[in-house]
């Protein structure tokens, strides 16, 4: 007979939506709520009946090595809080899983099991495929009518020598907000790779000095009017210039977009022994205290509902970091309202340079 | 070098009017084709031009499926520039052994840089295929 407690606690697991296993510290499952049983009897019946765990897949449909699964990694006393599964067995559709483990310890501490509980998150996981494939298209749909209107607005003021100064400036501005289109759409398509891990770096020396002139001279001619550039000797490092001009180009953006017109922004080049600092003032609004912590994440715009409020989609400074962070380097930045921000980028000078 | 041949090979007729346009004015002749069928046909009936100018997504036969029939066919001696959304465009152009790729959008000097130089490696008009190739 088992007491009323035992009986409480099975209905408790047993009305949850998520699948919640006993794990002993051979790893060999003892105990299983009616979800589990549901999940896994669909996918992997003969390895429950023998107790053994299911042997999963990760997101890139690698079976996890045993040593890796959420319950040894429990039993070796982690917690595991976010752990994709992916389990395709011999009967019904492929289910995507998110799985936690936490290990169960007696009142020594020594690890005597492992609770494990599994979400079924298969929904959301096509969903978000749906989302990226969604976006991937539409981006490299857009490429060409963005080429169409460069090309034509390039080429119109090229070929007629006598066009008047403001109509070429007409021209220019049509250049310029193409290529803004353009680098929405490249930051979407970027993102995507940093999601699927394949933004690759292709990297050789080059000039920061070249490369910050380079994209100060694409700027709007307002804009770069307040750029203030000290005198600095070349300063080389060990990288990817067209992912360097595009962080670049995200740290003036903001210090452009989130200061009063006409207030000057120093960008200043230094190197030491060990690596380079691109500092980037400017004399803005400022961050927000309680956006500081969020300044990096994907789609976080700091002004969001603000009369600062501008446009932009929150994904240049969530790249940058991700290119910063592939060179090795790292970001960071100190903000005082109503004052300003600076931003720092630190680049190891890497091989050779 | 003035006077050599690049063929737009493009399904997108408004880029390709730009691309003629602008190399027309760079002193090139242009030959045109909406998809890579278009252009192998061209290219058995006529010969080779100096230069291609590949979009990769096409209907009927993409830019992979003709610098395979290309080389397949002996016609790989003509230089190759993958034109493609910049993001895969350097991807795309290893994929298919060609000379070089610029990716959109891009800058009109570069574009005419590349075409001049890849012109140039190619030296003068390659000769058509010796053997005449099967018909289609």
């Amino acid at each position: 007979m088992h007491s009323a407690w035992y009986m409480d606690l099975t209905a408790v697991l047993d009305g949850l939506l998520d699948g919640v296993m006993v794990f002993d510290a051979q790893g060999k499952l003892t105990a299983i709520n009616k979800t589990g049983l549901r999940i896994l009897s669909a996918q992997c019946l003969e390895e429950l009946l023998e107790r053994k765990p299911p042997v999963a897949r990760d997101e890139e449909g690698t079976p996890i090595p045993p040593d890796c699964s959420p319950v040894a990694r429990a039993l070796r006393g982690e917690q595991v809080v976010h752990q994709l599964e992916l389990l395709d067995g011999q009967k019904g559709p492929r289910v995507v899983l998110r799985a936690r483990a936490t290990p169960i310890r007696d009142q020594a501490g020594a690890i005597i099991g492992v609770v494990k509980t599994l979400t079924d998150v298969t929904y959301e996981h096509a969903l978000e495929r749906l989302k990226e494939d969604f976006i991937r298209v539409a981006a490299h749909e857009l490429k060409t009518p963005v080429t169409l209107i460069r090309a034509n607005a390039e080429a119109t003021s090229n070929s007629l020598p006598d066009l008047p100064t403001s109509a070429r400036q007409l021209l220019d501005a049509l250049v310029r907000g193409a290529d803004r289109i353009d680098r929405l759409v490249s930051s979407l398509l970027d993102l995507l790779e940093l999601q699927g891990g394949l933004l690759s770096l292709s990297c050789r020396r080059v000039r920061l000095d070249q490369i910050l002139a380079e994209v100060v001279s694409q700027l709007p001619r307002a804009a770069a009017a307040r750029i203030r550039i000290p005198e600095s000797p070349p300063v080389e490092v060990f990288g990817d210039a067209r992912r360097l001009r595009q962080v670049t180009r995200a740290l003036l953006d903001n210090a452009i977009k989130f200061s009063a017109l006409r207030t000057p922004i120093e960008v200043t080049l230094a190197r030491d022994e060990r690596s380079v600092h691109l500092k980037v003032r400017d004399h803005g609004f400022g961050i927000p205290a309680r956006a500081r912590e969020h300044i990096f994440e994907k789609f976080f715009r700091a002004h969001s509902g603000t009369p600062q409020d501008t446009c932009g989609i929150g994904v240049g400074l969530f790249v940058a970091r991700e290119i910063v962070r592939q060179h090795g380097g790292s970001i960071g930045f100190e903000s005082v309202e109503r004052e300003g921000t600076v931003f720092d980028v630190e680049l190891p000078l890497g091989k050779r340079a | 070098m003035s006077g050599a041949t690049v063929m737009i090979v493009d399904d997108d007729d408004d880029l390709r009017e730009t691309l003629a346009f602008i190399l027309e004015r760079g002193g090139y002749r242009t030959l045109e084709a909406a998809h890579g069928r278009e252009a192998l046909d061209h290219l058995l009936a006529r010969g080779l031009p100096d230069l291609i100018l590949l979009d990769m997504n096409m209907p009927v036969m993409d830019g992979w499926a003709l610098a395979r029939e290309l080389r397949a066919r002996g016609l790989g001696a003509c230089p190759v520039v993958v034109l493609t959304a910049a993001h895969d465009a350097q991807r795309s152009a290893e994929e298919v052994g060609a000379a070089g790729f610029i990716g959109k959008p891009f800058e009109l000097e570069t574009l005419l840089e590349l075409v001049r130089r890849h012109v140039a490696g190619a030296g003068a008009s390659a000769p058509p295929p010796t053997t005449p190739p099967p018909s289609p």
